[in-house]
């Protein structure tokens, strides 16, 4: 650029103007207050770390919030369970087993074992497995998380083991409804009177099976259609003591006749 | 700039010795209005106390500096509802990338009143430049741009500076031409 050169000499010998000495000191005072204002506020860190304590702050409400709603949601299914008491679908009775399979070791380790000469007589030939595994294990390993809604009932049902009775069907109602599911199985209880009847009433008067109203109806339609008559109508007599009467099915009434 | 940034005030003071004159006749000469040169001139050095926190030596401190002039001078222009032709538009005069600056080589006269005169006659020249243009010839004589550079400060392209600096060459000779 040779042109510019030799007019720029021209040029820097023409001009040299230079700001007033009062706009010279303008700029450096607010040079030098910058800075000490710069100096007296705490650094700056890079971006990402500016918004750390938000983000993580924002990142725990979020988890916080979508964790009460799983439990939630957890809470009101088992509670629509209950309450309603809605049949099962037919795929239910495997996936409980598995479960109850999965779990039965963690549950026994929590809830001691029922001693073996109480154990009850074993299922006649014509029960099916998925009948019958699901009722008895899926008892001692729902109590390890005992239900609320279930404790209540619990409670209702030690009245109603407190009530004189006699005969059978009071001893099977007793042992359906005595306080034993959760407590009775976690600490080490005497040895029943009746242990074949009480331990088996026992295993059935867990959260879980009670919860369960149409199993429940289930178990004592088996009993009756495997001609056991009376021991359906006990446990008939013990569910409508925990379930009502009202929620009894016609044709298993004629058992509550003596 | 990285010392003033670190809390250095002296630093900005040599490097405001350095560069008042040059900016100072930069916004002199594009500033069509003499009462507002040093409002304006505030306003660059203002910008540039304020840029200092996340200046990062990406350029030469002339090209950045120079930017923040340019920028403020369309700012103004802007406000003043007055933007000279040619500043918003890009690669307005662009010319084949073959063109040469024109060489001025001229008996320029000896005499001491001569040149006084001449000078008065290049500035008054320079004066009647388009703002392009002149923006252009000032970038490269007050701070020493290359024509990437003054293409970097003002937003257009490298031809496009070239032609800008080639037509106001051949304006400031045109206009000397008695000179010779």
């Amino acid at each position: 650029m040779s042109a510019p050169r030799k007019l720029g000499e021209i040029y820097r010998e023409s001009g040299g103007e230079t700001p007033p000495a009062a706009l010279d000191a303008a700029v450096l005072d607010a040079a030098r207050a910058a800075a000490e204002t710069a100096r007296a506020r705490p650094t700056r860190g890079p971006w990402h770390r500016r918004w750390l304590a938000p983000a993580g702050l924002a990142l725990s409400l979020l988890l916080g919030i979508g964790l009460a709603l799983q439990i939630r949601q957890i809470e009101d299914a088992e509670e629509v369970i209950v309450q309603a008491g809605a049949p099962q679908p037919p795929s239910a009775a495997p996936e409980r087993a598995a479960d109850a399979a999965i779990r039965a070791p963690k549950a026994e380790s929590a809830v001691p074992a029922p001693q073996p000469a109480s154990v009850p007589a074993p299922p006649p030939p014509a029960r099916s497995e998925a009948d019958t595994v699901p009722l008895r294990e899926a008892a001692p390993a729902r109590a390890v998380m005992p239900d609320p809604l279930a404790e209540s009932k619990r409670q209702r049902d030690g009245a109603a083991a407190q009530a004189p009775s006699g005969g059978v069907a009071a001893d099977a109602a007793a042992g359906l409804a005595s306080p034993r599911s959760f407590e009775s199985q976690a600490l080490p209880a005497p040895a029943p009177a009746a242990p074949s009847a009480a331990q088996k009433a026992a295993e059935r008067a867990t959260p879980a099976f009670r919860a369960s109203a149409v199993l429940w109806l289930a178990e004592i339609r088996r009993q009756l259609a495997a001609g056991q008559r009376t021991s359906a109508a006990e446990e008939l007599h013990a569910y409508v003591k925990v379930h009502g009467l009202a929620s009894v099915p016609e044709e298993l009434r004629t058992l509550l006749t003596p | 700039m990285l010392a003033y940034r670190a809390g250095e005030v002296a630093a900005f003071a040599a490097l405001y010795a350095r560069w008042r004159g040059p900016v100072y006749r930069y916004v002199l000469r594009q500033c069509r209005h003499a009462g507002q040169v040093d409002e304006l001139y505030q306003e660059v050095f203002a910008k540039v106390i304020a840029a200092a926190p996340d200046y990062q030596p990406t350029a030469r401190f002339a090209t950045w500096l120079f930017r923040i002039a340019h920028n403020a001078l369309v700012d103004h222009w802007r406000r003043e509802r007055n933007v000279p032709q040619g500043f918003d538009l890009a690669d307005d005069e662009a010319e084949s990338p073959d063109a040469e600056l024109p060489t001025a080589e001229i008996d320029w006269p000896d005499a001491r009143a001569e040149q006084q005169q001449l000078r008065a006659a290049l500035l008054a020249a320079i004066g009647d430049l388009p703002e392009v243009q002149r923006e252009a010839f000032l970038l490269a004589e007050e701070g020493g741009l290359a024509l990437e550079e003054i293409a970097q400060v003002t937003g257009v392209g490298r031809e496009t500076v070239k032609s800008r600096l080639r037509y106001a060459l051949g304006k400031l000779r045109e206009q000397l031409r008695g000179w010779r």
